[in-house]
């Protein structure tokens, strides 16, 4: 099992330019970077090229990893959907499919109701909980699928600025909850 | 606006950004005032960190095998082309700005190889140059549409005593590689592949690993990757 201290140990011999370091960290992490990558591309192959440029990214940045103040798959992860989601934007500038994108969304509950049910001693979890379960579901549609204010609008079916102030009010609670 | 009222704006503005949830511009402008504000810095960091938690908790999926071939190849060129820097031909200055690393690497050496590959009856269109990190090993292969012929030239580098080389193609989108078989370290083999097997080459990438004697006991590489390259097509370099 690879734990924390491997993935810094590998993330810190990448930043010095070992190449096996790399392959090493990709074995390690990227079951984890995938299912990022998968779950806002919604496609395999579109997720596979990002992968691909999420682990160059890793390698072109290892060296600024340190001062990000992350844990180490906090900040791969970081990496991966923000790259992830730059991808989908690029892709849908000139053409926002919405009904896909919601039907997509809703035909995928079973392994996130499995994976929040799995980490329930998890304080977000819990403050998740505390969430009316709609806004909950927006909040992690966000998250996961990089799903936009209009994208949640439509799907919730509710005007863009209600979207706007559920998500506010939402975070808002999280944070009381999580600074707790 | 009104609904700006419950939680401080810069708050607000670190979760969003963090969810990607502003706009070009907006995202933009924050991301210039995080530069100098240590504060905005905190925030974005504790969005960060509690909402990637809900990522760890996705089940891992399988890319394909050829992801991290490719990314293999990539670094591999990134490595080893200020080392060929001397085999760069004259009037060639314009295709390596087109082409990934890799391929410059396998043009340099496919030009100083290249007389090899070109038997009279073997008139390969897609080439691959393996070459070990530690420039031990090096084998060049090129592939025959006409008739399927595959061909391996051993250049440099033998297996320990009581392994083998073994050959494998990873498709572009081929979920995992596939054996091309054994091949002999003391001499050039020529010989048929299956259409199947063909149907990989264009857009895949070429790997030798180290096995047992016999090869792999598996159907899968089970020893170390040696070396990799993407197939290439000579055509595209040959000038006029």
């Amino acid at each position: 099992m690879t734990d924390r201290k491997n993935i810094e140990e590998f993330i810190g011999r990448v930043a010095l330019g070992d190449r096996a370091a790399l392959a090493a960290l990709y074995d390690a992490t990227s079951g984890k970077l995938f299912s990022v990558c998968l779950r806002v591309l919604k496609n395999r192959s579109e997720a596979e090229d990002a992968l691909q440029d999420v682990y160059l990214r890793i390698w072109a940045k290892a060296d600024r990893y340190a001062v990000t103040g992350h844990s180490p798959m906090t900040w791969l992860i970081t990496v991966a959907r923000n790259l992830a989601i730059d991808r989908l934007r690029a892709k849908k500038s000139n053409h926002v499919d919405l009904d896909s994108v919601g039907e997509l969304v809703e035909k995928r509950p079973g392994p996130e109701a499995a994976s929040i049910a799995a980490s329930e001693q998890r304080r977000i979890s819990a403050c998740f909980a505390e969430l009316p379960p709609d806004r909950a579901d927006a909040v992690r549609s966000a998250y996961l699928d990089g799903a936009t204010y209009q994208t949640l609008a439509d799907r919730f079916d509710v005007p863009l600025n209600t979207m706007r102030t559920w998500l506010r009010r939402s975070l808002q609670s999280l944070k009381e909850c999580l600074s707790r | 606006m009104s609904d700006l009222q419950d939680i401080p704006e810069d708050e607000a503005l670190a979760a969003e950004y963090v969810l990607r949830l502003l706009d070009a511009d907006a995202e933009q402008a924050f991301a210039a005032r995080l530069q100098t504000q240590p504060d905005l810095r905190a925030h974005v960091q504790f969005w960060e960190a509690e909402l990637a938690t809900m990522a760890m908790d996705l089940p891992e999926d399988t890319p394909s095998p050829s992801v991290r071939a490719k990314l293999v190849a990539e670094l591999g060129g990134e490595a080893v082309r200020p080392r060929r820097g001397w085999a760069w031909g004259r009037g060639w200055a314009w295709n390596w700005l087109a082409f990934p690393a890799m391929a410059a690497v396998a043009l340099a050496a496919f030009l100083v190889f290249s007389p090899m590959l070109r038997g009279p009856a073997f008139d390969p269109t897609l080439h691959a140059t393996l070459i070990s990190q530690d420039g031990g090993l090096h084998i060049e292969a090129g592939y025959a549409p006409d008739g399927n012929l595959f061909k391996v030239i051993p250049e440099q580098g033998r297996p320990a005593t009581g392994r083998d080389f073994e050959l494998w193609v990873i498709g572009a989108d081929a979920p995992a590689p596939v054996s091309l078989g054994v091949i002999p370290a003391d001499r050039e083999s020529l010989f048929e592949i299956t259409p199947e097997i063909a149907a990989l080459i264009d857009g895949g990438t070429l790997a030798v690993s180290d096995e047992p004697a016999g090869g792999s006991p598996t159907g899968a590489p089970t020893g170390a990757i040696l070396a990799l390259d993407e197939f290439f097509d000579a055509d595209l370099f040959r000038a006029g």
